[in-house]
């Protein structure tokens, strides 16, 4: 309950500097203003007036078809290479380098390169994100392998179970929080990446959409669009704390 | 087959590392008896203990069971962990019944039953790990431990991490099961009281490096054992004031130094 009333403290106090910064002038639009531009928005967010003037709902789920490509290809590569690395050793030393090296790089700069080898923007931008999803889900897995209690893999070996069951009955239950660790990073990360990807490749989606309305110097529904990407990253994000939850086993 | 050296360890060392752990090991135990190792900690019998079980493979000897090498783990030797070492993600069905599946190939659900039932789990068949007590734990692990019916059930300080009521409870338990069932049992433990209780023979060890077997003491109480009984009974005091009177005098001075300071 006075958890509530923080919150509702932080936000209040958050639209009440919002107001008296909007008040000084410049070009700032007021709380109220930037309402009444949503409600028009919200009230058709699913139309499409042609390519380049579509609902502010199309264009967030063009963006989160984005992710969802580059991510879930970047799940289906990431997740099992993770395990090789955390199961082998050997693997772990040859991808220690490139991970190193690669991981700190900023996603966009991939950017150019999927151009190239896509001559696209929209497989680009799913490429781009693909690369950012990749390093977290593969470091994670892999760490999540190796902290495997070793009293586990005990009774893998006492039971003498196959390969296969000591990967369906011991690892991949005992990695699933690690790798939903990982996914929960990447997928947060993504949604950041997209943004900044699609500002740079144009089309229909969110990221896109703030630009053109900078362009159109309609600073309310860039502000709208900012409230939206962080709704939408909200829910993400409470979506994968939840499945972790789920598979947490009590502790 | 010698029903008398039914579990052979025959000069067995083990190092780690360059540091000798144990030295000339040698102890036969009869099918169907109830041995127990008793030491300080680090005295390396659980370190015994994991070679009979193939977790560890020994530097020198041989460990031989029902005539054949021990050269792995294998669910010939049923272990139960101190820590119980359940399965989270598994039910305590679920956990049994993984064991159950790597040696029989039918009737799994009757003998993972079966051997909840002989804990007196039946009731917590479908619960989690997290879900149940610490004692009710240990006691899926003896399940899980038995229902592959294993040639010999190795315990590793089974009751180490309990309260001593539940231990006790436990303790009784466990000498009703095997009477039940006539395993072979080598059981692991630093408690003086259990290992009298449960056992018919006590294999004291010295404390490291290369530790050895110092003494072994013949239980011979007549069974069933009642812990009230025994707990007045002179033959079972003069028993148990020998093991001490090892473990403090007889096992080395730096053990003894040690025992003092704790």
């Amino acid at each position: 309950m006075v958890r509530a009333v923080a919150m509702a403290c932080g936000l209040g106090l958050f639209v009440l500097l919002w107001h008296i910064v909007a008040k000084q002038g410049g070009r700032i639009p007021e709380p109220g203003a930037v309402w009444e531009a949503a409600t028009r928005i919200f009230a058709d967010p699913f139309y499409s007036k042609g390519p380049n003037d579509q609902g502010i709902g199309w264009n967030v789920l063009k963006s989160l078809e984005r992710v969802a490509i580059g991510f879930g290809m970047a799940a289906l590569v990431g997740i099992p290479l993770g395990f090789m690395i955390g199961r082998w050793r050997f693997l772990a030393d040859m991808a220690a380098p490139l991970v190193a090296l690669l991981r700190p790089v900023s996603p966009l700069a991939w950017l150019p390169i999927g151009l190239l080898l896509f001559k696209a923007a929209n497989p680009a931008a799913i490429y781009v994100i693909f690369v950012c999803s990749l390093w977290p889900m593969i470091v994670n897995t892999a760490a999540g392998v190796r902290l495997v209690p070793q009293d586990y893999l005990n009774v893998a070996r006492v039971l003498k179970l196959p390969e296969w069951q000591v990967f369906t009955k011991i690892l991949f239950p005992a990695v699933l929080p690690h790798v939903i660790t990982g996914v929960r990073l990447s997928i947060g990360v993504a949604w950041l990446v997209i943004v900044a990807a699609e500002m740079l490749t144009g089309g229909v989606g969110i990221g896109f959409w703030v630009w053109d309305e900078w362009n159109n110097l309609k600073v309310e529904h860039i502000i709208i669009a900012i409230i939206t990407i962080g709704l939408v990253g909200l829910a993400l994000e409470q979506a994968l704390v939840l499945l972790a939850r789920r598979f947490s086993y009590g502790g | 087959m010698a029903a008398d050296k039914y579990l052979r360890i025959e000069g067995v060392g083990m190092a780690f590392a360059g540091y000798p752990a144990l030295a000339g090991i040698d102890l036969a135990v009869r099918k169907g008896e109830f041995v127990t190792l008793i030491g300080h900690s680090g005295c390396g019998k659980s370190t015994l203990l994991n070679l009979v079980a193939g977790l560890l493979k020994p530097t020198s000897g041989a460990i031989i069971l029902a005539e054949r090498e021990v050269a792995g783990p294998g669910p010939d030797r049923g272990v139960v962990f101190q820590n119980h070492s359940l399965l989270p993600w598994l039910t305590c069905f679920g956990n049994v019944h993984l064991a159950v599946g790597r040696v029989f190939k039918s009737a799994l659900r009757e003998r993972t039953q079966a051997a909840l039932a002989l804990v007196g789990l039946s009731d917590a068949a479908q619960k989690y790990p997290h879900q149940i007590s610490g004692g009710m734990k240990q006691r899926v692990g003896i399940a899980r431990a038995l229902a592959m019916e294993p040639k010999v059930l190795l315990l590793d300080e089974p009751f180490g991490a309990l309260d001593a009521l539940t231990r006790a409870t436990l303790q009784d338990e466990l000498m009703r099961i095997v009477e039940r069932t006539g395993s072979t049992v080598l059981m692991v433990t630093h408690d003086v009281d259990e290992a009298v209780l449960l056992s018919d023979r006590v294999v004291m060890m010295t404390t490291g490096p290369a530790a050895r077997i110092g003494e072994v003491l013949e239980v011979n109480l007549p069974r069933p054992r009642d812990r009230l009984a025994l707990a007045a009974d002179p033959r079972s005091v003069a028993l148990r004031a020998r093991a001490l009177t090892f473990l403090y005098e007889k096992a080395t001075p730096r053990a003894r130094l040690v025992a003092v300071n704790e």
